[in-house]
């Protein structure tokens, strides 16, 4: 029978599959009491219908719930791309893009977005000493104290590191600075790491945008200020100048001249006699680092070694310098121009101090040149063995089991107590040189508060060095106290090789105009 | 009415039907869920713990739900299960019974009471 012959059932069974094959699921027919083959067939569609409908929906729920994990994982992927993942603050990706943001509502006419730049002072030190999970707590802390000195509008980011930055929407400089104080302020309060107080100031660059600002040129120069400020002292706001920019590139560009003339003879070292205060007698020389750049003259010590320590080359220089001054000793002593006792004293980095292999280095250098290690003495500033770690002090103990003498240099500016005296590993204190200009550069110096430093370095059983002594007055108050050497303009400047070579030779008391020392 | 449904054999001579259940699905009925559940309740409350023959009957019901499917294919007091029909549509009906998910038991579908009687007489030594 067909739909011709006038079955209405087969007419329905080819409308009900149109509808089902137009995406009709839910249709069905009904089949006729007869339950024949042709009903058999509707029921058959029926059921496969059913299974094509329930599958169908199982499927779109499928797609929908994939649909969602996948929106959710892009939400979640924006979120970690967006921020950071220790302190859950923006990153530098997402300050950017709010950063422009804020630009393109400039250009419509909201007021210029200004960004703050925040770099924790000696964070490195944190880490170091407390270790690294110390330090992530410190940045947590950090990051919420930032939180709270910022308005709904701005934005909190960690860059990276100890690198924080604010974007402050709509801001006048007012607002950005009083944004930069708050943050200084919120800073000022301890943090507690373990069993110690870490203090978590900040060295903090400002810059207000101007129209002609992209992003890169507003964080660039809000980078350029907090380098400023960073270079300038602790705690300290600096807003962006134009001259800062020549600054930052003057010293870029003398960082890598620094690294070529490491090593070159635009490097070369002085000596700086010092002076057995009871006699003039030359008992050693301080070795001096000097930079003669070709074309800008003599570059300070004082602008080129912290230069070398932020661009890593002081290991490089500090080895250098060691080098050649055990090589000078060498020579010396083979002409022998120098007398028994006579001490090589070479300045070394606190960075230098980390690397394992520093003492390996010296220990073959002395062994090289035939040098008797008690005759080099290792200057190291007062800071540097006061904050210095473990690390550190197996240098030094290396150092003195080698035979090495230590010597505190700059003493009187860092944060020596007296028992730290007693307890670092050292044989030698040198006295600072603003010791003996206290209370104030240029006024009369104390004789009684130098006595009392000298005490101090007797009591705890070490040598003492006078540096800067610049007038026979002081000498000859320093020779009062007791045994002790000295070095200063009054001797003698620093002096270059053949110019010391030539006082040794002579065997001279200095200083040299002085006939005699009574 | 579904205790009337559930119609435990009275023929006691045959070992075979003395122990099936014998399930009568009512003709005419949109079979659900709910009324399959009821069946497959009556048929555990027969079974008393143990696992027997049971011949389904299904001649002249209008449908079977999906749902109604899953509770009579998933039967546990069953040891075999023959589906009984008549018509074409029964046969369609009761195939898409068997074409669910794996049954728990041998499970088929026959037009012949009698050949689904000694097809379960069979089963009854699988056990």
């Amino acid at each position: 029978m067909t739909a011709d012959d006038g079955d209405p059932r087969l007419a329905m069974l080819v409308d009900g599959i149109v509808r089902l094959s137009r995406g009709d699921l839910s249709s069905r027919m009904k089949p006729s009491p007869a339950r024949d083959d042709v009903d058999a067939v509707i029921t058959g569609v029926n059921l496969l219908a059913e299974e094509l409908e329930l599958v169908y929906r199982q499927f779109e729920k499928r797609v929908e719930n994939r649909t969602a994990m996948l929106h959710q994982a892009h939400l979640d992927m924006k979120r970690m791309a967006m921020s950071d993942a220790l302190t859950g603050l923006s990153n530098r990706v997402d300050l950017v893009e709010k950063v422009e943001k804020a630009l393109s509502a400039q250009q419509e006419g909201s007021p210029p977005p200004a960004l703050l730049l925040l770099d924790l002072d000696s964070f490195k030190n944190i880490n170091d000493r407390f270790g690294h999970d110390a330090g992530d707590d410190v940045l947590r802390e950090v990051a919420d104290r930032l939180r709270g000195v910022v308005r709904a509008t701005d934005t909190v980011a960690r860059l990276g590191g100890d690198e924080f930055a604010i974007l402050v929407t709509e801001a006048t400089m007012e607002i950005a600075l009083g944004v930069a104080n708050r943050a200084l302020e919120s800073l000022s309060a301890s943090i507690d790491v373990g069993e110690f107080s870490v203090h978590p100031r900040a060295s903090i660059g400002l810059r207000l945008a101007t129209r002609d600002h992209t992003a890169a040129s507003l964080l660039h120069e809000a980078d350029t200020a907090m380098y400023a400020a960073k270079n300038e002292g602790r705690s300290i706001i600096k807003t962006f100048e134009p001259v800062m920019l020549y600054n930052r590139q003057l010293r870029t560009l003398m960082a890598s001249e620094l690294r070529d003339a490491i090593g070159t003879d635009q490097l070369c070292v002085h000596y700086q006699p010092v002076v057995n205060l009871a006699d003039g007698s030359i008992n050693g020389v301080e070795v001096l680092v000097r930079w003669e750049h070709p074309t800008r003259g003599m570059i300070s010590p004082e602008l080129f070694i912290p230069l070398a320590e932020e661009i890593g080359a002081i290991s490089e220089l500090d080895r250098w310098v060691m080098a050649t001054a055990l090589q000078q000793y060498a020579i010396w002593r083979a002409a022998l121009l120098i007398p028994e006792g006579f001490q090589i004293r070479v300045n070394i980095s606190a960075i230098e101090l980390r690397q394992l292999d520093m003492v390996d280095y010296v220990r073959g250098l002395l062994k090289r040149m035939s040098v008797p290690p008690q005759s080099l003495v290792i200057e190291i500033t007062e800071s540097a063995l006061v904050s210095g770690g473990e690390v550190e002090t197996y240098s030094l103990l290396s150092f003195r089991q080698l035979g090495v003498c230590i010597e505190i240099d700059d003493f009187g500016t860092g944060y020596s107590s007296i028992s730290y005296l007693r307890q670092l590993p050292v044989d030698m204190v040198k006295v600072d040189r603003s010791i003996l200009q206290e209370p104030a550069k240029g006024s009369s110096w104390q004789p009684e508060f130098v006595a009392a430093v000298f005490q101090l370095i007797r009591a705890a059983g070490l040598g003492a060095v006078f540096e800067g002594i610049e007038t026979a007055e002081q000498a000859a108050f320093l020779r009062s106290l007791g045994e002790l050497s000295g070095q200063g303009y009054y001797f003698s400047k620093p002096l270059p090789e053949p110019a010391i070579t030539a006082v040794l030779r002579s065997g001279t008391a200095l200083p040299l105009a002085q006939s005699s020392l009574s | 009415m579904t205790a009337l449904w559930l119609m435990p054999t009275d023929v006691p001579e045959d070992p075979v039907s003395g122990s099936l259940i014998r399930l009568v699905l009512p003709a005419g009925e949109h079979i659900t869920r709910d009324i399959a559940e009821a069946f497959a309740d009556q048929a555990r409350t027969a079974a008393a713990g143990v696992r027997r023959p049971v011949l389904l009957v299904i001649t002249g019901i209008a449908s079977l739900s999906r749902e109604a499917r899953g509770v009579l294919s998933r039967s546990r007091s069953a040891s075999a299960i023959a589906v009984l029909g008549g018509s074409a549509v029964d046969r369609v009906l009761a195939n898409f019974l068997l074409g669910g998910e794996p049954p728990p038991c041998p499970i088929r579908y026959f037009g012949d009471e009698g050949a689904a009687v000694q097809w379960l007489s069979g089963r009854t030594h699988d056990r």
